[in-house]
């Protein structure tokens, strides 16, 4: 029983560190551009394929195949923000909504006429058999994974703290209009929030699809959990968010251990009503009004 | 009903006649059924403005529950219909509950997320809905008769029927009280506020009423396919009917029927795309958002020449109607006492008190950042007060949510200019009239004679103050439009629209020339004279010397001054405020405030 906790623990925190680098790419774009980026779930799926070929194809270790993933994430997100979104960026937000949802679909197509519906799966070089701490088996690349993940956030993390462009991508978060005033090179920025985002979730999908195998539908969920992680975590913290993410990653353990694994997939929206419940100003209380 | 939904609903009436083949048939009926899923998103997104990219989910929970009402509850198909739109209806309310305590892209988000979350139930609560196996053999509606129609004709009629009553009645809940805050929460949420629409209420009306619609269309369509599976609650479905309703065109009611028809097409274009089903439907996607900006009926707005705004007809009658002066809205004294505003830690406002009386002007003035609008948000609720009370008559305002407080009988304008600045001048103050219209949505559906009785009241009303306020020439000008000295009038006019006879005007003499500075004084007198009490922020000190009864100074946040403006204008605390200490080089002037000019020419950025 505790052993079986334990181990659906530590299980869940190595899921949860991956959605945070999900929910943080969305949370990043979101609140640059104040797009909702539903094509985060493809840059992520994007990843998982690009690591794929790397070792199938290009004969690259897996390690430098999560970087050759973030790259190519990165480079289709820079096309992604050129092509979809900044022509939109003047319209109602909505408008881009739509368009990262339309190139969403033709990319997550794309990938199902070129890699067929079948998953594919990623060959990497560490052993598999587990070993054991305790009562917990944990394999060498599990842990391997949630060492890169880890870094990735706590990379990102620092960048945003303690870098001049951190600085500049939270300050245009903070108040657009005055950043641009403040000589902030606005369209430099939003490209290079894109290509952050998508890197994230391109570099998440690479360490996912070595566990799970990569497949063209592989980003829907993570982007729908990613979406209830950005609001749970309070809209706009990296702390919030990777603490709801680690929470998220270890109580859908837990269901799966205990309940039914049927039900993970329900976990990330119920603790998301949950907070929309309990919390009653909404976790957004920036603006002036209170109608 | 408008010309142009009239036109396509006998268009789609006489369609069938020209089809010869069922599939053609079954094409159109598919694409009526998707009317209805694009006219009730439509309600929330394009008229009250609620980005619910996930509401197209209630056709399927439609689809789902008249399924099982007619195959489980083994209820008769006419009566299933209905009752199933119905318990569609109440499932969306569970679900606006939540979603609308977020605002913006992010109630977006949560209502695609409640989308996925139904699609995940289909799916895997086997026991109600079978799963991916789906539901067969649901009944149809129609059985064949010896009757000269055949079932399918016989339902499609039925379709185009119940579409032509919805958007009938639509019509009427869109040109009355109902639909115009719908529209104004859309436009200015804060402003709509200020007019006492509460936001809550009538974002989830929209999102109810646009589910309940949706939901009949797949009440309707299960019946006609005799089939259900999860696909209906689907990405797919969702997706395609927001194409239909962007690319026909939002907050029109022929827009979202013309995209459902003319992208109904889309449907059998997938069949044909095979795998690349999504690669086509974003294709189509793309293009709708890049191209058709303002849809479909965008295209027909263009051609049609814009109204002409007519010189104004001389009213026989231009005093304000008796519903105007609600008796449950009495002029009462305004009384601060001890209000406090603490920003985490930086004190706005500490231990402010006074009182307004009925039918006086106060003013309040005091250099930038001293707490004026802070108090003035705090009175009208848009912020909670840290301490203190705020009482009308008696009653305690603090606490209150803006739309309250506006109901209590205080309307305000705003700092920086807010309009509902798409709508005609004309549109912003009827919708502005909302406290004291007749709100009741029966009435409007049914025409009653108290509504129309009502809404001519509104009418004359909206002539008074468009004349009161000299912008009768310009009623039919979208508010954007207007020159910024029409605009601030505007702001005044709506203020007044409202039926408060209380009003905060936030700096209504910014920006204006010396003409437009003296037609407002006049104005205000005019007020005045109506039995209006008035508190104005301002730093124009030439009319805050002839205008006001009463003069309330702050700095930093206090109160240092109190009195009639000749007293305040020697007092040396607000001399001091206002030029410094005498010890410093600057000598003291005998009068701080020069008599002739705006002391402070810039805008206050305030806390």
């Amino acid at each position: 029983m505790l052993e079986l906790a334990l181990e659906q623990i530590v299980n869940g925190l190595l899921v949860g560190v991956i959605y945070t680098m999900m929910a943080l790419g969305l949370m990043v774009i979101l609140g640059i551009l104040n797009v909702i980026n539903m094509a985060q779930g493809e840059f992520y799926m994007l990843g998982g394929y690009m690591s794929f070929v790397a070792t199938a194809l290009l004969g690259l270790d897996y390690l430098s195949s999560i970087a050759f993933a973030m790259l190519a994430a990165a480079a289709v997100g820079i096309l992604v923000e050129r092509v979809a979104v900044r022509p939109f960026l003047a319209r109602p937000p909505y408008v881009a909504f739509l368009s990262t949802l339309a190139v969403s679909m033709i990319l997550s197509d794309g990938a199902q006429l070129i890699f067929t519906p079948d998953p594919q799966n990623i060959a990497t070089p560490f052993p598999l058999n587990p070993i054991v701490i305790g009562p917990i088996d944990l394999t060498v690349q599990n842990i391997v994974i949630f060492l890169i993940a880890s870094t990735i956030v706590a990379t990102f993390a620092a960048f945003l703290k303690y870098t001049r462009l951190g600085m500049a991508v939270r300050a245009l978060a903070k108040d657009h209009d005055v950043a641009l005033l403040m000589g902030i090179d606005a369209d430099r920025i939003h490209t290079l929030t894109f290509a952050i985002g998508a890197a994230l979730a391109g570099a998440a999908g690479a360490l996912v699809g070595a566990m799970f195998g990569v497949y063209p539908s592989m980003g829907e969920l993570p982007l729908l959990k990613g979406f209830s992680l950005v609001i749970m975590g309070g809209l706009g913290s990296v702390g919030g968010v990777l603490a709801a993410g680690l929470t998220l990653g270890v109580a859908e353990g837990l269901t799966a251990g205990f309940i039914s694994s049927d039900l993970t997939n329900l976990v990330a929206f119920v603790l998301l009503i949950a907070v929309l419940l309990l919390r009653p100003q909404g976790l957004s209380g920036r603006r002036l009004s209170r109608g | 009903m408008d010309r142009r939904s009239a036109a396509l609903l006998a268009l789609l009436a006489a369609l069938p006649l020209f089809s010869g083949s069922d599939y053609v048939q079954s094409v159109i009926v598919t694409a009526v059924l998707f009317a209805f899923v694009t006219t009730g998103m439509n309600l929330i997104f394009g008229y009250a403005g609620q980005h619910a990219f996930g509401h197209p989910v209630f056709f399927g929970v439609g689809a789902y529950a008249s399924a099982l009402l007619a195959t489980r509850a083994g209820m008769p198909v006419a009566a299933a219909i209905p009752l199933g739109a119905a318990a569609a209806a109440a499932i969306s309310f569970c679900i606006a509950v939540p979603c609308l305590r977020l605002r913006g892209l992010y109630f977006g988000m949560a209502t695609f997320a409640f989308a996925y979350i139904i699609y995940i139930l289909a799916q895997s609560w086997v026991a109600l809905t079978r799963g991916p196996m789906g539901i067969p053999a649901v009944p149809p509606l129609f059985a064949p008769t010896g009757a000269s129609l055949s079932p399918d004709e016989r339902f499609y009629l039925l379709l185009v029927a119940v579409l032509a009553a919805t958007v009938f009645l639509l019509d009427r809940l869109l040109h009355s009280p109902t639909g115009r805050a719908w529209i104004a929460i859309r436009e200015n949420e804060d402003l709509a506020a200020s007019i006492g629409v509460r936001r809550f209420l009538y974002a989830a009306a929209a999102f109810v009423a646009g589910a309940f619609v949706s939901a009949l269309g797949g009440a309707l369509f299960v019946h006609y396919e005799g089939f259900i599976d999860p696909t209906a609650v689907g990405f797919q479905t969702i997706v395609t009917a927001m194409i239909m309703m962007i690319a026909g065109g939002t907050g029109s009611l022929a827009g979202p029927i013309l995209g459902a028809v003319v992208f109904g097409v889309l449907s059998e274009l997938l069949q044909i795309a095979g795998e690349a089903r999504n690669l086509v439907l974003g294709g189509v996607l793309l293009a709708a958002v890049a191209f058709l900006p303002e849809g479909l009926v965008g295209i027909w707005r263009r051609l049609r020449p814009a109204p002409q705004s007519l010189p104004s007809s001389p009213a026989a009658d231009e005093s304000l109607p008796e519903a105007y002066f609600d008796p449950r809205r009495p002029i009462l004294s305004l009384e601060i006492r001890d209000l406090a505003k603490s920003f985490a830690g930086l004190r706005a406002l500490e231990g402010v008190s006074f009182t307004v009386e009925p039918g006086e002007i106060v003013a309040v003035i005091g250099p930038n950042g001293a707490g004026k609008t802070t108090l003035f948000n705090l009175v009208t609720g848009f912020l909670e007060p840290s301490a203190g009370t705020v009482r009308l008559g008696g009653a305690e305002l603090a606490g209150l949510l803006p739309a309250a407080v506006a109901a209590r009988g205080i309307a305000r304008t705003f700092q920086v200019t807010s309009l509902f600045s798409g709508l005609s001048v004309e549109e912003n103050l009827r919708t502005a009239t909302h406290l004291w219209s007749l709100r009741n949505p029966l009435d409007a559906l049914l025409r009653s004679r108290r509504f129309r009785a009502r809404e001519g009241e509104i009418e004359r009303a909206v002539e008074a103050i468009l004349s009161l306020t000299e912008l009768s020439a310009h009623r039919h000008t979208a508010a954007r439009a207007l020159s910024y000295g029409d605009q601030r009038r505007l702001e005044l006019a709506i203020a007044i629209a409202t039926g408060s006879r209380h009003l905060l005007l936030d700096e209504p003499a910014a920006g204006l020339n010396p003409a437009e500075s003296n037609r407002l004084r006049n104005l205000l007198r005019g007020l005045k004279g109506l039995g209006f009490t008035i508190t104005l922020i301002e730093h124009d000190m030439k009319l805050v010397m002839e205008l006001c009864d009463r003069v309330v100074v702050l700095n930093y946040g206090r109160k240092i001054a109190e009195g009639t403006p000749a007293e305040t204008a020697r007092h040396p605390e607000v001399i001091e405020a206002y030029l410094g200490r005498e010890e410093e080089d600057a000598p003291a002037p005998q009068e701080p405030f020069p008599a002739s000019t705006a002391f402070f020419a810039e805008k206050e950025p305030d806390a």
